[in-house]
């Protein structure tokens, strides 16, 4: 056999392949046609979804911090100035402050009188007289109450109970003496001494009545408050900080 | 009455995207480059992917065309370069056979002229992919073994020596058919 050269051995085979026209399936330029569709409208859309898709989470997330600011301002524990009915509880320092105490008599059995008095007897300048099952008592100062008799220094509610006391005398024999027994009773008062001026507690909402609600904030965050009422004073304060807007 | 382009005429509209240059020029070339995919790949499936991945990379790729040298040659490196790269993502270049493996088998010269095509194109497929790919890149696309070896990250020594073994390779297939006088069933 003749040898073949290595440079004629590749031109012939290359000569070969070149005459060779494969025919190509109609898919593939399907194939690329759908791709160069799909490249094109993902580069062009791509972007501008982006832009939308940072532009919405960047929405929701401007939202989600404004709920989760008013929600953490809303649930923060609401401070309510302690108050009295008509007057506040606030007091001096060292001063003895009373509690309201129910004035009636319907609580107090026939014969009985609830009257304050002193716990000073050297000042007690009481005059007490029976007059028959009836017990008056009276003051030099005047009455507070019809049924309550106040004294200058302190407080302190008793209950006089008419009661018959017997004695028995060998001239007489059995005598019978109306007395007058008198029981203190305990008033509960608040012996904080360290109540300070602006002492503040908290209130579930049914214990606001006869509280005035004020809010803790200082200064001018206290922008509504309302007042008056028929049962004393309820004193609604609302709190428009948030909504404050400075002009 | 039909209207005929050459290929650079449709090398602007391929630049603007249009798609019907696009298509045209694909028209022109798919066959050309389907016929150089053949011969890289292994099948007739592994060429057709090649081709729709090669055209996919003209078309991205063309707006860089600076028209260095004419725009068909272009087309065929970004074609050689994406067959090297879909073989190289097979992680089939160390499909090398064995030196041993390979017989020398004295040059001769051979019938081409009765050599089926489909059966010389099944012999270049049946070559380890080294060996097809520096055949192809130096006897069929006219690539030097320093651009061979820059391309596949070889020596050129190597790039020679595989071209040495893939042509005896052939050779001695081809030496097989010709005696067995039946090249239709050697190839499939």
């Amino acid at each position: 056999m003749d040898r073949m050269r290595n440079d004629i051995f590749d031109e012939e085979v290359r000569k070969k392949l070149d005459s060779f026209e494969p025919q190509v399936s109609n898919k593939v330029w399907s194939n690329i046609a759908e791709q160069l569709d799909q490249q094109t409208t993902g580069s062009g859309a791509r972007p501008l979804q982006m832009k939308r898709a940072l532009m919405r989470w960047s929405i929701a997330a401007m939202i989600a911090l404004t709920l989760g600011l008013g929600i953490t301002y809303i649930k923060q524990p609401r401070k309510v100035v302690y108050l009295s009915a008509k007057k506040e509880v606030i007091k001096d320092e060292g001063a003895a402050l009373p509690l309201p105490v129910t004035k009636s008599n319907n609580g107090i059995g026939k014969g009985e009188k609830m009257v304050h008095r002193s716990v000073s007897p050297a000042r007690r300048d009481l005059k007490e007289r029976i007059d028959g099952r009836k017990i008056t008592v009276s003051e030099n100062r005047a009455m507070t109450d019809p049924d309550v008799i106040m004294e200058d220094t302190g407080n302190r509610p008793m209950i006089v109970n008419e009661v018959v006391s017997v004695a028995v005398s060998p001239g007489n024999g059995r005598v019978e003496q109306p007395a007058l027994q008198f029981a203190f009773i305990e008033t509960p008062t608040l012996k904080d001494t360290k109540v300070k001026s602006q002492e503040k507690k908290n209130f579930g909402i049914g214990e606001i009545l006869n509280y005035v609600v004020g809010s803790v904030d200082h200064g001018d965050a206290k922008v509504l408050s309302f007042a008056s009422d028929d049962e004393g004073t309820l004193k609604v304060a609302v709190d428009l900080k948030a909504l404050k807007v400075r002009l | 009455m039909k209207q005929l382009y050459t290929i650079d005429d449709l090398l602007e509209g391929c630049r603007r995207g249009e798609r019907k240059a696009q298509e045209s020029l694909y028209r022109a070339i798919a066959s050309k480059m389907f016929n150089l995919c053949l011969r890289y790949a292994t099948s007739e499936m592994e060429a057709e992917d090649m081709l729709q991945n090669g055209f996919i990379k003209v078309f991205q790729c063309v707006a860089g065309f600076r028209g260095e040298g004419s725009f068909e040659g272009w087309i065929r490196k970004i074609f050689v370069n994406t067959a090297i790269e879909m073989i190289r993502k097979h992680q089939r270049m160390q499909n090398t056979i064995s030196v041993d493996a390979v017989f020398d088998e004295e040059q001769q010269t051979f019938d081409m002229e009765g050599l089926e095509v489909r059966d010389l194109l099944a012999l270049i497929q049946q070559l380890p992919d080294g060996y097809r790919i520096v055949f192809n890149m130096y006897a069929l696309e006219g690539y030097s073994h320093k651009e061979i070896a820059e391309a596949l990250s070889i020596s050129e020594g190597a790039s020679k020596s595989q071209l040495s073994r893939a042509r005896a390779w052939l050779k001695s297939k081809l030496v097989m058919l010709e005696r067995g006088g039946n090249y239709g069933s050697y190839a499939e």
